[in-house]
Parts: structure tokens; C-alpha cells; sequence
């Protein structure tokens, strides 16, 4: 029993108060610090044992072992390893680790916890250790080792989601993507144009200030937005076979070159290679956006079949991929594109003679896609069987031309699956593509890193806030395109502007029409 | 006071009792199953399909409406969502009448727009949803009226709810809800001028105001969407076309708000006549029976009109086409053909489904020609002309025929058009693991799990993506596998698809016989006979129609062809033959061989076939391409 008295608390009337109630302060003292060692032993976030498991955990999407630059948004995983509860510990040589504890197998990072770190640890290794707790037995998968490079990617990706589209088609929409968290917003949703066809959006050197693409069938047109400028272009001409398709910017924002066609597609029963994509006669131009004004040469509107330009980072140089004419059904469809590339002189409109990079004799397969670097050394391009539209051949990968070397090789990102359509970010050191690695299905943007040595590491897919969600997710990535900023028009700002009337090009008149005669003599002949 | 009691409750008993009438009605004569068949409502347990919805006004009573749809995937449970959908209506509209001058107890009232919405949904195509969004309009309007006693409380809900409904149910339902607030106001409420017409005005310009800004600046719509939003946006083959009955449907309640108003306005006028007033004091003291009387008539009135008009109005030609379709899919092939025939016009989709359905009940050689196969060869195979409504149809008959690259190819066609389709998605499960892509399967199985009425489906695939040897013992599979052609392009026309099938595997027998029939049905007897050695391997006799064409064949061109006729077969063609001289006109001769060679082919190239007729297949409106 303790005896209270009204005392002042000083420490000699707290220590009679002790005595009189046979408490001893200092074993209270050692009695609170033994508490304190154990709770704080019971919220330690490693387990104090644990067995060691011989290999990574099975995570999906594949985020082992990547290069990701120090801006990208979290990349959220999900354990495919069984278990009752996770630990899940993310950290790296500066800064604070982000630990996660949790007994879903969905690892969802905090975004501001993650930018911190990746932000804190350039060109450091971003160390992954996954505890998992089944039975009552911890164990540790071995640390997924991940690097974070000095160069940070562009901030935007823009990329169309589309479903299978064979002939039909209704929904679909151009959308941009903030690589730095996981905002997608769009930039036009067809339901708004009567579900009309909206395509090949492409923007100049990763300038979202400078951007084309087209609206077919609804409203339909050529839409450019150059700066803050919106125009809109009805681009057929009597003299071109076609309206505007695959188009490619003039680093001098000026110009843009355009394929004219008259496209194609069947249908086949190979199981890897189910639609076939080809043109009956192509042919490329040249828009000068400020004389409104559409040109061409002989040597780019032959009788062979010119398609997909690029234009090298000077300007100089008109890279684009080109077949013999289709003079029956096989040539049309079992058609093998080589690579060339034709000297042009913005200023003049004059062009030089084509030469051959790379020929589909050499490579027996079909090129397609070629995509210069911005430093103009390495050309990246896609080869399938044959035609264009890689994006069906299961067997099409990409491959890299070294200008110096003058050798070509397949990247190590390539898979047993499709890997198509890729573009460079502004700086080169990242490149965006195309694969259908994930279900043999659906295609997907990854990155991939390329060095300074020109060594291309491991690819991975662009993080979801939902790391489940590429296995619900029923439309395509398509045409991805890596963009320094948010493209500025607004949604409805476009939707407004697609119902305007657009500018009819001119044909250039000092093109001789004789030299037309190529390919458009044969469209003729066909029809 | 009693009789007043039991009056409301006569009134209720009909009430109820045309209820019950219009669930019977829809229990066995709609039945349900089939809009849901048509429409196959979407709705699907995840975030990437709800948020589809969120961005748009009116998406969100879509999506609720899609849920409650499932319901209709039986046919109780649907005819007792679509009976308890009249009824809430009916409850809210009679408040809401009730609680207006001039709109007396409401009984009267509220049967209006329950008759209109009995009357969309016996539309198969008419959307759940659409009801929903009016529906939520209304019950703005019954909170609304509620709140009449607070003015304050009144005016905030007022300017919450604008903005609520409009994202919620779009702007159509706001339109409505505006509509009705303005003519109870005008009537109803407000007892001084000046707020009255304040309220009036403000209610007008908010009714502009909102959905335009909404358009403009908030959500991505078309134009054409900015004040009429209620039907969603749909594909061409489940299309609904907003008929008299949905306009009135949507008009009713501001309508009937204003009538009773005036109704109202009226009275009061006409009381003022002092004759009139005896009247009606009279009337309104009288005996309870002449009331009863009055109810009963009153009923019998509605019932007479409703039984005439309501359930008249079904389109019975929409049902045969949908209840073919139904049977086909579940592989009820005599229920199928018993539909088919039916049927009261031609129709191309049914047409489809009987080929399909004589085919897999055995009836091929003796049946086929029982439905009339007025586009000939265009009616054996569906893709002549590209449109979203034969996609998932195209689908089907060429999965049948161990075309397994068509198959995929027009799933896919389907899929852009109905995404989320679930028939849609079985099918690309199917065809990719017969084509031995598990992965891709796996993708839209983990879809189809967050649907509903999926189990069955799923707990056997996600077995064949567990174990992928199964898809190798699957005997489905294994024939398909058997007769698909590979590595080769896809013809553009049926004879030579067949002829690839053939070529791939010569014991397809669904392809020789589909060649063979379209040999006939296109007046190619003779490369019928160049296959009939073939074709004799899976006959013993030959089915009639076989003979037919034969002997007609060997009579018309003297060829040689080695097989034992039939006696009364040869016969049969030799008196057709002879009755057809005796009739210079075709469609005399027409009637007059009709009962005796109805369902020959005699028959069929004499008067059905399109080379005489000269029918040709019209293009239907086609989704974008």
C-alpha cells in the first residue's frame, strides 16, 4: 500500500516517495530501456531471420535488371511469388530507403518518396529487396540490381491506343503520357469526330510545339500545329496519287516530307504474320509549310515504291526505304524494301542522287522504319519478311546501322515476338519502341537505354500506376513518340479545330508533271 | 373516409394488376435473354473499364445501367427488373403528380409513362441505361417538389443537382428535370410573381448554360451531344434509332406537369360558373359506386389501349432474327430451325444461322432448301459485305469451318467495334490457343474473369493456360488444328476459301459441303458434279436435293454421270418440269408448284434463286473504315 502525501516535487521528495512505496527508480529506469530495445525490435523492417531464396523474385512487369533514367515514374510491380505478407525495401547509396510492408503482391511505390531517391542517386545502383513470409518463415529473394543513369528521359510520350484495327474501326484516340508520374491525358479522342480515323501523329525532334497528323474519313485533313500555330490542310492534289500519309519534319520545322500511296492489305494464315500491308505505288513529297506548297523529284517519285522518310538531324539527308514497282500480285505483297537515302537542299528544293545504304538483297528480309539518331551516326530501323507494316510480322526486330562501320546489327532487346516502331529521345542516349513481348498480343512502349560506347542495355516497359494493368488492357500502343513537353492544345481546343475548313495545298509549279510519270503512270494503269 | 380508403386501394389492385400482366407479357412473349443476347451489355469488375465512363456526362448512370443489365441475362430476373423499373417510375411520377395542382391523387397520371417505357423496352435494341437516366431525372424532380417547404434548402439542392445530373445522367435528364421545375414553379410553387419568374428565368438559362459549358470546357463530346446525350453512342449492329415512343417518354412528365396545371387553371375558371359548380359539387359528394364505376371503366379504357397499342408493338421480326441467333449460339439447332421457319420475311442473319443449323443437326441434304435462300450464294457466307454486323456472325461460320486465321481476323473486327463483348472475347480465347498462343489467351481470360456468367468458360480454359497440353488433347481443338490452312494468303471470295480448306484437308467436310451448295445454289452444277466423288464417300444415298441438281444437270446437258438415280426423283423433276411449260407467267407457275416443290431445289432455281430474281445483297451502313 502506497502512502500519499502532499508534498512539493522535488527529487528528495520523490526519492522518500519511492522509498516509501519500495519502488527503485533505477530498475524502472532499465526496466522502461529493456521495453524500449523491444518494441523497437518488433518494428524492425528486416526480418531478424530469414532463408535465402537462390534467385530474384518472379516480378511482373520485368523490371530486373533495367537502366531507367533519374526522372521515370515508379515502377510498380507485382509479385508473382505466393506468399502471406511482403517486405519490400527500395533504396540506393544516398538517401532514405523506401520501405514497404504489406500483405498484397501488388508493390505500389509513393511517387514522392521515389523521384526523391532516383533524383538523390545518379549513376547509382537502385537496390530492390523483396522479403516474403509463408508458413511463418521469412525468406530473401537475391536484390534486384537496377542502374540509375545521369540522363533523364523526355517528359512526355505521345502514342495512339487502338484496337486490332483491320478495316473496322470506332474508337480510338491520340494521348500523351508524363513519364514522370503516370498522367495520360489526350490530345484527341475521335468519339468527339464521329468516330472518325485519327493518325500518324509525329512531332519534330521531340519538339511538342511542332507537331502533324491526320483525320480521315470525319472532318478529314492534315493538321499541323507549328508553334503555336494551327493549321489545317486539305493535302490532296491532282498531281499526287494520295492525301498526306507517313509523314516526317525537316529538323528545320519548315518542311516535312509525306508518302503519297494507294495502300493495300490481305489477309493470310500464317499464324505469326496474319495482315499483310503493302502499297500498289508510292511515292514521297516534300510540304513547305510556309509556301503552302507541295514538290517532289523524279528520283523520289519513280516507278519504285518510296516510303517512310527520315530526315537526318542536319537536314541534309532524305533517308527513307524503297522497293521495286508491283507489277503483279506477288511483287505487290512479298515486297523486300531496302534502305537509301537521297542528299536534299532545304533552302533550294533540290535533291541529289539516291544511294543505297542498306539492300533487302544483303539482308533478305524487308526494312522498314529508319530512324536516324540525333547525333546522325547510328540509323535504327525495323526488318520483317516483307512489306512495311512490321507491326504484324511476329519475326520483326530492330536493328542498328553504325554510319562510321557501316555494319548493321539486331539489338539485344529483341525477342521471340514482335518489336517494331521505335523513335529516339531528343538527347539519343533513350529510345522508345514498340513490342508485343508481353502476351503475344497487344503492343507495348518500352525504353531502352543507349550509351555513349553505343551499347543498347535491357528494356522495360513504361510503368502503370496498376502493375496488373498491361493484363486488362485491351488497346495497342501505337506510333509512341518521345516528346520533351506536354503538347500545349488542349483536347477540346483540337476537336474545335478539326471542324474548320482546311487550306487546299499547291502543287509545285516548276515540277516538271513528266516527272510524275513513275509511279503515277502505273497507279493509272492499275485503275 | 373508408371509401376513399378503399378506392385507393381498387386503384392500386389494377395498378399492380396491369404490372402483372406486363411481367407475364415480358416473361414469355419478350423475354429478356434476348435484348440481352443483342446488346450484350458490358460490365466488368475493373478500374480500366469503369474509368472509360467517368470522363463524359451521363457516363456514370451508363455504367450503373450496364450493371443492372446483367439482370436481363435471365429471363425472370429481367422481366421482374424491367416490371419493378415501370414501377418505381410510376411511384415517383405519381408523387410527383400528386404533389401538383391539377394532378389529383396521380393514379391517372403515372400509367402514361409507364405505358411509354413498357413500350421501349420491348425494343431489344433500346439501351437499360437510357431508362436509368431519365429515371434519375425524375427523382430530382420528386426531391425537388419534396423540399417545396423550405425554400432555402430548396434553391440549394436545386443548384447542387444541376451540376450533379448533368454529370451523372447527362444532359437530357437535366433538361427534363429543368423543364419540370419550370412548370411547377410556374404553377405549383411559388406564391409571389417575382421569385417565381426569377426562378423561371434563372432555371431557362442554366438549361443552356451548363451543357454548353460542359461541352466547350470541361469534357470531350460532340457537338451533337452537347443537349441530346441520352442514347450512348453505340455500333451500328446494336444501334437503337430514338423513336415517337422515347421522345414522348422523355416529354411526359413536363407535359403532364403543364396539363395539370392548366387542367388546374381551368377548373378554377370554370368553378366560378355557378351551374358548373352544382355540378361538381355534386359529383364529387356522390355515391361511391358511380366512383367505382368511373375507376373500372377508366380501367377498362387503359387496358383496351395498352393491349391494342403496348403489346402490339413488339417487332416480331426482330425476335425471330434475335431467338435464331440465340439458338444458334447455344447449339439448340432444331429450336433454330424451328424459329427460322417461322419467321415471317426473309432475313439475311437468319438466313445465316438456319445454313448453320441445318448443317450441324444433319439436316443439310434434306432441309436446306425449306428456308428460302433468296440471295443464293451471297446467303451461305456472310462476309460479301464488310460491316460491323456480320463481323462476330463471320466470326462463327468461319471458326465452324476450321478457318481459324478467318476466325481470328473477324473476332478482331468484332472486338473493335464491341470491345467488350463477351462472345467476343470467348472467341479470341479460343482461337489463340488453337493457334498456340497461350499468353495472348491469358489476356482476354483475365478479362473475361471480371465479368459476369464467365465460370464455366473460364475454370476450363485457364486450365489449358495452367497446363498447355491440354489444348493438344482438346478433340475441339484438334480438329480445328487439323483443318486450318497455314502460310498461305486469304482469298477474297467463298468458293475459293473452300477450295484452300480442301486442299489443307480433304476430310473437312463442313467445306466440301459448303462448296457443294454453293456450286448449286450459284448454278454450277456441273463443278458440283466434278466433286462428286467426294461427296459420295459421306452419302448413302444422296440426299434428294442432290439428285435434283444431278438430274436436272444430266437432262439440261446430256453429261455422263455414273450414279444410281432415284426412280421418283427422276420422275419428280420430269412433272416439274412439265407443270412449269404449262404456265407462260413465272409467278403463276410460281403458285401453282409451290405446294408440291416447295423446299426442292427445282424450286429454287426455278423462282428463288437470285439469277432469276435478280435480288442482290444491299449494302448495310457500315462502321468507319
Amino acid at each position: 500500500m502506497i502512502k500519499v502525501r502532499q508534498v512539493s516535487l522535488d527529487k528528495k521528495t520523490i526519492s522518500c516517495y519511492c522509498k516509501e512505496s519500495k519502488i527503485n527508480p533505477v530498475a524502472m529506469s532499465k526496466y522502461f530501456f529493456v521495453l524500449l530495445v523491444v518494441l523497437l525490435s518488433a518494428c524492425r523492417f528486416v526480418p531478424k531471420n530469414y532463408e535465402m531464396v537462390n534467385r530474384q523474385p518472379n516480378i511482373f512487369p520485368d523490371y530486373t535488371n533495367v537502366v531507367v533514367p533519374p526522372n521515370i515514374a515508379p515502377l510498380n510491380f507485382y509479385i508473382n511469388d505466393t506468399a502471406d505478407h511482403y517486405r519490400i525495401k527500395i533504396s540506393s547509396v544516398k538517401g532514405k530507403a523506401i520501405e514497404l510492408s504489406q500483405s498484397s503482391p501488388s508493390v505500389i511505390i509513393p511517387i514522392g518518396k521515389w523521384n526523391k531517391l532516383l533524383r538523390a542517386n545518379k549513376g547509382n545502383v537502385l537496390l530492390v529487396e523483396v522479403y516474403a513470409k509463408k508458413g511463418g518463415q521469412w525468406y530473401k529473394y537475391l536484390p534486384i540490381r537496377d542502374s540509375i543513369v545521369d540522363e533523364p528521359i523526355d517528359s512526355y510520350l505521345a502514342y495512339r491506343l487502338i484496337n486490332h484495327v483491320n478495316i473496322l474501326w470506332r474508337e480510338m484516340g491520340i494521348y500523351q503520357r508524363n513519364l514522370e508520374n503516370f498522367d495520360e491525358t489526350p490530345i484527341f479522342r475521335n468519339r468527339s469526330n464521329n468516330n472518325g480515323c485519327v493518325n500518324c501523329h509525329n512531332f519534330n525532334r521531340s519538339n511538342p510545339a511542332q507537331m502533324t497528323l491526320h483525320f480521315r474519313r470525319k472532318n478529314p485533313g492534315t493538321v499541323l500545329l507549328v508553334d503555336g500555330v494551327k493549321k489545317k490542310l486539305d493535302t490532296k492534289t491532282p498531281y499526287t496519287m494520295s492525301a498526306f500519309s507517313y509523314p516526317a519534319w525537316h529538323p528545320g520545322g519548315k518542311q516535312l516530307a509525306y508518302v503519297v500511296n494507294k495502300v493495300t492489305q490481305i489477309f493470310t494464315s500464317t499464324i505469326d504474320y496474319h495482315e499483310v500491308v503493302f502499297d500498289g505505288a508510292s511515292d514521297l513529297v516534300v510540304y513547305d509549310i510556309e509556301k503552302n506548297m507541295v514538290t517532289t523529284c523524279p528520283q523520289v517519285s519513280s516507278k519504285n515504291r518510296e516510303n517512310m522518310p527520315a530526315f537526318s538531324p542536319d537536314g541534309r539527308w532524305l533517308y527513307y526505304i524503297s522497293a521495286p514497282p508491283a507489277l503483279n500480285d506477288s511483287m505487290k505483297m512479298y515486297v523486300k524494301f531496302s534502305l537509301v537515302r537521297i542528299p536534299y537542299d532545304a533552302a533550294t528544293h533540290s535533291w541529289g542522287q539516291v544511294d543505297t545504304v542498306i539492300s533487302a538483297a544483303q539482308t533478305g528480309k524487308s526494312i522498314t522504319f529508319p530512324r536516324v539518331s540525333p547525333d546522325g551516326r547510328y540509323i535504327m530501323f525495323t526488318m520483317c519478311r516483307y512489306s512495311y507494316f512490321s507491326i504484324f510480322d511476329q519475326t520483326s526486330d530492330l536493328y542498328l546501322y553504325d554510319t562510321l562501320t557501316q555494319k548493321f546489327e539486331p539489338l539485344p532487346v529483341n525477342t521471340p515476338y514482335t518489336e517494331s516502331y521505335h523513335t529516339w529521345s531528343k538527347s539519343g542516349r533513350w529510345f522508345v519502341f514498340t513490342s508485343r513481348s508481353l502476351d503475344n498480343c497487344y503492343s507495348r512502349p518500352f525504353f531502352s537505354y543507349f550509351d555513349k560506347n553505343g551499347k543498347v542495355h535491357k528494356a522495360f516497359v513504361l510503368p502503370q500506376k496498376d502493375p496488373l494493368f498491361y493484363k486488362y488492357f485491351m488497346k495497342n500502343y501505337n506510333i509512341p513518340e518521345l516528346i520533351t513537353g506536354r503538347v500545349a492544345v488542349t483536347e477540346n481546343e483540337m476537336r474545335d479545330f478539326v471542324r474548320t475548313k482546311p487550306t487546299k495545298v499547291q502543287f509545285d509549279s516548276l515540277v516538271d508533271i513528266d516527272a510524275l510519270s513513275g509511279a503515277t503512270y502505273i497507279y493509272r494503269n492499275m485503275h | 373516409m373508408r371509401q376513399n380508403q378503399i378506392s385507393v386501394m381498387v386503384r392500386w389492385l389494377l395498378v399492380l394488376g396491369f404490372l402483372a400482366y406486363v411481367f407475364v407479357h415480358f416473361l414469355k412473349v419478350v423475354q429478356p435473354v434476348l435484348i440481352y443476347h443483342l446488346q450484350q451489355p458490358p460490365f466488368y469488375k475493373m478500374q480500366v473499364f469503369f474509368s472509360q465512363y467517368t470522363d463524359y456526362p451521363g457516363g456514370m448512370a451508363e455504367y450503373a445501367g450496364n450493371f443492372l443489365a446483367q439482370l436481363l441475362h435471365s429471363n425472370f430476373m429481367g422481366s421482374l427488373l424491367l416490371v419493378t423499373s415501370m414501377l418505381v417510375l410510376m411511384l415517383v411520377a405519381k408523387y410527383v403528380f400528386s404533389q401538383t395542382r391539377g394532378g389529383g391523387k396521380g393514379f391517372f397520371w403515372m400509367i402514361l409513362p409507364a405505358v411509354l417505357l413498357s413500350l421501349l423496352f420491348q425494343n431489344y435494341y433500346f439501351p437499360y441505361n437510357v431508362f436509368l437516366k431519365v429515371f434519375i431525372g425524375y427523382c430530382a424532380v420528386a426531391i425537388f417538389i419534396a423540399l417545396r417547404n423550405r425554400r432555402t434548402v430548396q434553391m440549394i439542392f436545386f443548384g447542387v443537382m444541376v451540376f450533379t445530373l448533368y454529370y451523372l445522367a447527362g444532359s437530357t435528364a437535366l433538361l427534363i428535370f429543368l423543364a419540370s421545375v419550370i412548370v411547377y414553379a410556374s404553377f405549383s410553387s411559388f406564391t409571389k410573381v417575382t421569385p417565381r419568374i426569377i426562378f423561371i428565368i434563372v432555371a431557362l438559362v442554366v438549361s443552356v448554360a451548363v451543357p454548353y459549358l460542359g461541352y466547350k470546357y470541361l469534357f470531350n463530346i460532340s457537338q451533337l451531344k452537347i443537349w441530346w446525350d441520352l442514347v450512348p453512342a453505340q455500333p451500328v449492329i446494336i444501334r437503337y434509332v430514338p423513336d415517337k415512343a422515347l421522345y414522348a417518354f422523355v416529354a411526359v412528365l413536363p407535359v403532364v406537369l403543364l396539363i395539370c396545371g392548366l387542367l388546374d387553371k381551368i377548373k378554377s375558371l370554370m368553378l366560378r360558373i355557378p351551374f358548373i359548380n352544382r355540378l361538381y359539387s355534386r359529383f364529387s359528394s356522390s355515391d361511391g359506386v358511380i366512383v367505382y364505376l368511373g375507376i373500372i371503366v377508366v380501367a377498362a379504357g387503359l387496358y383496351i389501349v395498352i393491349r391494342q397499342w403496348v403489346f402490339t408493338s413488339l417487332n416480331t421480326q426482330k425476335k425471330s432474327v434475335l431467338l435464331v441467333d440465340y439458338y444458334t449460339l447455344h447449339g439448340e439447332w432444331d429450336k433454330a430451325i424451328d424459329a427460322a421457319l417461322s419467321s415471317n420475311e426473309y432475313d439475311l442473319f437468319i438466313n445465316f444461322n438456319y445454313n448453320r443449323s441445318v448443317y450441324n443437326s444433319g439436316k443439310w441434304g434434306e432441309w436446306f432448301f425449306k428456308y428460302p435462300q433468296l440471295l443464293g450464294a451471297d446467303g451461305l457466307f456472310p462476309d460479301k459485305i464488310v460491316s460491323g454486323q456480320i463481323a462476330l456472325v463471320a466470326s462463327n461460320f468461319y471458326y465452324e469451318l476450321g478457318y481459324i486465321s478467318e476466325a481470328l481476323h473477324w473476332a478482331f473486327e468484332a472486338q473493335s467495334t464491341t470491345p467488350y463483348n463477351p462472345l467476343v472475347l470467348q472467341r479470341l480465347v479460343k482461337v489463340h490457343l488453337i493457334e498456340g498462343k497461350p499468353e495472348a489467351a491469358a489476356t482476354y481470360l483475365n478479362i473475361l474473369k471480371t465479368a459476369f456468367f464467365q465460370d464455366d468458360f473460364i475454370k476450363k480454359y485457364s486450365a489449358y493456360i495452367r497446363d498447355t497440353s491440354l489444348i493438344g488433347k482438346d478433340p475441339e481443338f484438334l480438329e480445328k488444328r487439323s483443318f486450318m490452312p497455314r502460310n498461305t494468303y486469304t482469298p477474297r471470295t467463298i468458293s475459293k476459301k473452300l477450295k484452300l480448306l480442301l486442299k489443307f484437308n480433304g476430310n473437312n467436310r463442313r467445306a466440301l459441303e459448303y462448296l457443294a451448295m454453293y456450286y448449286l445454289l450459284s448454278h454450277q452444277v456441273g463443278n458440283f458434279a466434278n466433286i462428286l466423288p467426294q461427296v459420295v464417300r459421306y452419302y448413302n444415298p444422296l440426299p434428294t436435293l442432290y439428285q435434283e441438281a444431278l438430274v436436272l444437270y444430266v437432262a439440261k446437258t446430256d453429261a455422263g454421270i455414273r450414279y444410281a438415280f432415284k426412280e421418283d426423283v427422276i420422275q419428280s423433276v420430269k412433272n416439274f418440269f412439265e407443270n412449269f411449260k404449262k404456265y407462260p407467267d413465272r409467278r403463276v407457275a410460281q403458285n401453282a408448284l409451290q405446294q408440291d416443290y416447295l423446299g426442292t431445289y427445282l424450286y429454287y432455281v426455278a423462282f428463288q434463286s437470285p439469277v432469276v430474281t435478280k435480288m442482290q445483297l444491299k449494302a448495310r451502313e457500315v462502321e468507319s473504315y
